[in-house]
């Protein structure tokens, strides 16, 4: 078999450094095959496990293999520029039209580094630059591409665009113009905002510094590592709230610390994916991430994590701190380093989310966790510089003492970090406070059971050291499987995708097809669906939200309704309604309300003579968060209806939407109340979602607290007419401004009584006014109503005296990715209110032949 | 010791015999050679290397800028002695 060698042609008046590399990159054609045959199958996975792919990895990942079958038959002098145009070929694809303005903006401030003029003033230039477009960024001025492309400059040039101006200033290390560009425009990072800081010298220097097939080997192999890892990401992400739930006291808080901490996963696994995807093409780039949960030292974890960013931090900040602080003693000059290092890491953080989202983060959360850790590390690093640290050339030998205190250290570094990174993924600190003191609940069995697990893990891993000292332990594992990767890769690759094949897990039993369908989940779990109810109402930027557990963000016009110039406030229980005859763009789709503030078309007060006129209560599903007014469900519905009114005994059917983000069944009882009887309709209908009762008591928490804020008594708010709720509150007395979860648990023993109370209210409110009552139960796009829920529902509905149509199966048989409105927002897309309108308007045919009679089949009592 | 009076092989002994003392105490003098990776084999870490070029500015008398700190000056004892001998002239 031939060998891929570098054609002489090619090679021009090659430098030494030049034949070296020409000599690296050549590759015997059977390795070559053996190493696309991988890439070709890991990539597969990613897509059958839909890794990723929100941004568009699918199409990138097809360039990624395409890319590389053709990359390694060129000659070398064309690798660079070929793998540009792969980059740019990307971008294309991924931005269309936009993608013009990221190259162009993009080649323009390459070239304002290599203005013929002083390096300050280079400097300059680019802060101009980067000045404009942060002001572009903020929205303040209406540029239709900004939204789409600053976020993806920002990706490309955020970091490296200061390594490149340091190395213009401190060393110019040598590189063709191909190079420099290609550094800037690297080919995955269209589609991963969130990228490794790749050095700039490190990328020169270690392009085909070693022969290709070792370097091609390697890229597969962790690009499978980053596959895996965002496979146990997803496993970790879905089994999260479980542990919430289903663990009791210490134990519980521990498991679900451990695993917010372990959704570190998705970025060492899109690191991963990242790095190895360039060493395809030759780029030799060091490892990302290295065990980064074995840590025996804060200063073991600096050097595991994240090792892009440590190296990124010494160079531009470490060092040169350090080296101006000369006089001071040892001590002190490490200790303010590290420091500095801390204080720049945070600001960066919040730096690097306002490019990607527009928002620069201030939270309690990040200074604390920022601040602690960097404590941690300059008090390790100030212990190491007087104590020493234990270095060897050689392995060490065994000892019982040294691997009692490796893992003791391991398990304490990681417990710590475990728990400060669940306060950095927490909402607020009160809610991680809350959540830890769910430790009190422990009893003596469960500290009994976590004593046990402490001292089980402790035991587990000086028998791993023991064996890792015989040589028969996971490290050993590790180097077999590095080995062998061209046999591990393939294999496991394989059996990853056949286990996600439907014919397959479908056949494996109820567990293994509750894993893989967890693995190919996009949704996001229960906590993450509370949290981003909770926005709605709190206005909350989403990119402060998820920022530790997501990376595929909306933009910042994801905000709350009350934030929007339609909303008003009030001060009853409702706290805001729509302004009359407003048109803005909600959440990427115009929101327009008619002249009673309804999100509807325009309807008379007065119902028209032989008119059923329905009135539509609900949630943000209802008033069609994210899809244009006509394509909320209510007027699907309404205009099935009229279509297939022959026969009916009414001229017309109106559905009047009354519905808000935010509003639930306290909400719903003030509009059936006071607002509803003035429209007369003959059908009353409240829109129900899975968690009803969570969300009834969360939107209770929100009124209190922003009638709290704008100085409103809590009985003022809810009246006498909420007497009910009232005594609960008092006697449970939750505090608004605690955890979400705190006042949930203070007021759980009232729940079902205050839900009762409250159908019952909307059920006599619609009686009264001659309507007939329906609920109306709809499941969200990736969460249908779990039985214990729905039966307790049908329970309440009946003994209410309410009609029940039930939606339940509107969107089996559908992807829920291809019925949500965006990655981040589980509403309907107008698909999903497409599906729900056309259900809805046969149950609503059925209910209205027998208005004012007994149900029918459609819907029952 | 004035820096100048060193030979690059002092100065390869000086900064041996300095990191055997300080970071591998333990370890077999003939173990670590003037070829031997310090940085990219995580011998010298980031504090380590902070370390060494205190010692070698005060030693020797010359003076570090930060970009000369990293594996491209300092990943072996050879590249070390190099660099301080470049600096010196």
């Amino acid at each position: 078999m031939k060998t891929l060698a570098i054609p002489k042609a090619a090679e021009g008046g090659a430098s030494k450094q030049d034949e070296v590399i020409r000599k690296q990159a050549g590759i015997d054609a059977w390795q070559y095959i053996g190493i696309a045959v991988q890439v070709a199958l890991v990539l597969i996975v990613a897509v059958v496990y839909r890794l990723e792919l929100e941004r568009g990895f699918a199409a990138v990942a097809g360039l990624i293999f395409i890319g590389f079958l053709i990359h390694s038959w060129l000659p070398l002098p064309a690798r660079v520029p070929f793998f540009l145009s792969l980059s740019i070929v990307a971008i294309a694809i991924l931005m269309r039209g936009d993608g013009v303005w990221v190259v162009l903006i993009g080649f323009a401030l390459i070239g304002l580094c290599h203005l013929p003029v002083p390096w300050a003033m280079n400097i300059g230039f680019v802060l101009a630059a980067a000045a404009v477009l942060a002001v572009l960024r903020t929205g303040w001025f209406d540029t239709p591409w900004a939204g789409a492309v600053i976020p993806v400059l920002g990706a490309i040039f955020m970091f490296r665009m200061i390594l490149y101006l340091y190395d213009l200033k401190e060393d110019r290390t040598p590189a063709t113009p191909w190079q420099r560009l290609a550094y800037f425009f690297l080919l995955p990072n269209v589609c991963f905002p969130l990228f490794p800081v790749i050095d700039y010298k490190t990328f020169l220097r270690t392009y085909y510094d070693a022969p290709a097939a070792t370097i091609y080997q390697k890229g597969a192999f962790w690009m499978f590592r980053g596959v895996t890892h965002l496979l146990l990401y997803r496993l970790f992400y879905f089994l999260l709230p479980r542990a919430e739930t289903d663990l009791p006291g210490l134990l519980g808080v521990y498991v679900f610390m451990a695993m917010t901490y372990g959704l570190y996963l998705r970025v060492s696994g899109l690191f991963h994916l990242i790095v190895g995807s360039l060493c395809l093409f030759g780029f030799n780039l060091p490892v990302t991430n290295n065990h980064y949960f074995l840590a025996s030292s804060f200063n073991d974890l600096w050097r595991r994590i994240n090792i892009y960013w440590k190296d990124f931090m010494m160079s531009t900040a470490f060092y040169p701190v350090f080296m101006t602080t000369r006089r001071w003693s040892m001590g002190l000059r490490l200790v303010i380093a590290t420091a500095f290092v801390f204080l720049l890491t945070w600001f960066l953080h919040s730096y690097q989310w306002f490019w990607l989202q527009g928002v620069f983060p201030i939270a309690s959360t990040d200074i604390f966790f920022w601040g602690v850790l960097g404590v941690a590390l300059a008090a390790n690093s100030v212990w190491e510089a007087r104590r020493g640290r234990k270095r060897s050339l050689q392995r060490s030998e065994w000892s019982l003492s040294e691997a009692i205190g490796v893992t003791a250290r391991t398990i304490g570094v990681f417990s710590f970090m475990a728990i400060i990174w669940s306060l950095w993924n927490s909402s607020s600190v009160g809610e991680w406070l809350h959540r830890l003191l769910q430790a009190r609940d422990s009893g003596g069995g469960d500290l009994a059971v976590f004593a046990g697990l402490v001292v089980g893990a402790l035991l587990a891993g000086i028998f791993v050291h023991w064996l890792n000292d015989r040589e028969q332990g996971p490290a050993r594992l590790e180097q077999i499987a590095r080995r062998h990767s061209a046999v591990v890769v393939p294999t496991t690759a394989m059996l990853l995708f056949i286990v996600g094949q439907p014919q397959v897990y479908l056949r494996l039993g109820d567990q293994v097809q509750a894993v893989v369908t967890k693995a190919q989940s996009t949704s996001l779990n229960t906590i993450d669906i509370r949290r981003q109810e909770r926005g709605y109402y709190e206005a909350l930027s989403r990119a402060t939200q998820f920022e530790a557990t997501s990376f595929s963000l909306p933009t910042q016009e994801w905000v709350g309704i009350s934030d929007t110039p339609a909303a008003e406030l009030t001060r009853d229980i409702r706290g805001v309604t729509l302004k009359p005859n407003v048109e803005i763009v909600y959440r990427g789709a115009t929101l327009k309300t008619n002249r009673w503030g309804l999100r509807d078309r325009d309807y008379e007060k007065t119902r028209p003579a032989a008119t059923l006129r329905l009135a539509l209560l609900g949630p943000s599903t209802a008033m069609g968060s994210g899809v244009e007014n006509e394509q909320i469900f209510e007027n699907v519905a309404e205009d099935g209806l009229n279509r297939a009114r022959a026969g009916s005994a009414y001229d017309q059917y109106e559905i009047l939407n009354f519905a808000l983000d935010g509003y639930g069944a306290l909400e719903a009882l003030f509009l059936a109340r006071h607002i509803v009887p003035d429209f007369d309709p003959q059908v009353v209908m409240y829109v129900i979602h899975p968690g009803e009762t969570y969300r009834m008591i969360d939107r209770l928490r929100l009124r209190l607290k922003f009638g709290t804020r704008m100085q409103v008594d809590p009985k003022e708010q809810l009246g006498d007419e909420y007497a009910p709720v009232l005594n609960a509150i008092e006697n449970s007395r939750p505090d608004p401004g605690s955890a979400p979860e705190e006042f949930y648990r203070r007021l759980a023993p009232y729940q079902d009584e205050i839900l009762a109370w409250t159908y019952q209210g909307i059920v006599d409110a619609s009686r009264q006014q001659g309507s007939t009552p329906v609920f109306v139960l709809i499941p969200l796009t990736d969460r249908d109503f779990e039985n214990t829920e729905r039966d307790m529902l049908r329970n309440v509905i009946r003994k209410s005296g309410g009609t029940i149509i039930e939606l339940d199966d509107v969107f089996r048989g559908y992807d829920p990715e291809a019925l949500r409105v965006a990655e981040w927002d589980n509403h309907p897309n107008e698909l999903g209110h497409r599906l729900i309108g056309a259900k809805l308007s046969a149950a609503l045919l059925e209910l209205s032949q027998s208005i004012g009679s007994t149900p029918v089949n459609g819907a029952h009592q | 010791m004035a820096g100048q009076m060193d030979t690059q092989d002092e100065v390869k002994n000086t900064v041996r015999v300095y990191i055997r003392e300080e970071f591998l105490p333990d370890e077999d003098p003939s173990a670590l050679a003037d070829s031997t990776p310090l940085i990219s084999s995580g011998i010298l870490d980031s504090i380590a290397t902070a370390r060494l070029v205190s010692f070698l500015e005060s030693r020797f008398e010359v003076r570090f800028k930060a970009s000369e700190i990293g594996v491209d000056r300092m990943d072996t004892i050879d590249l070390i002695a190099a660099t301080i001998e470049a600096k010196r002239e």
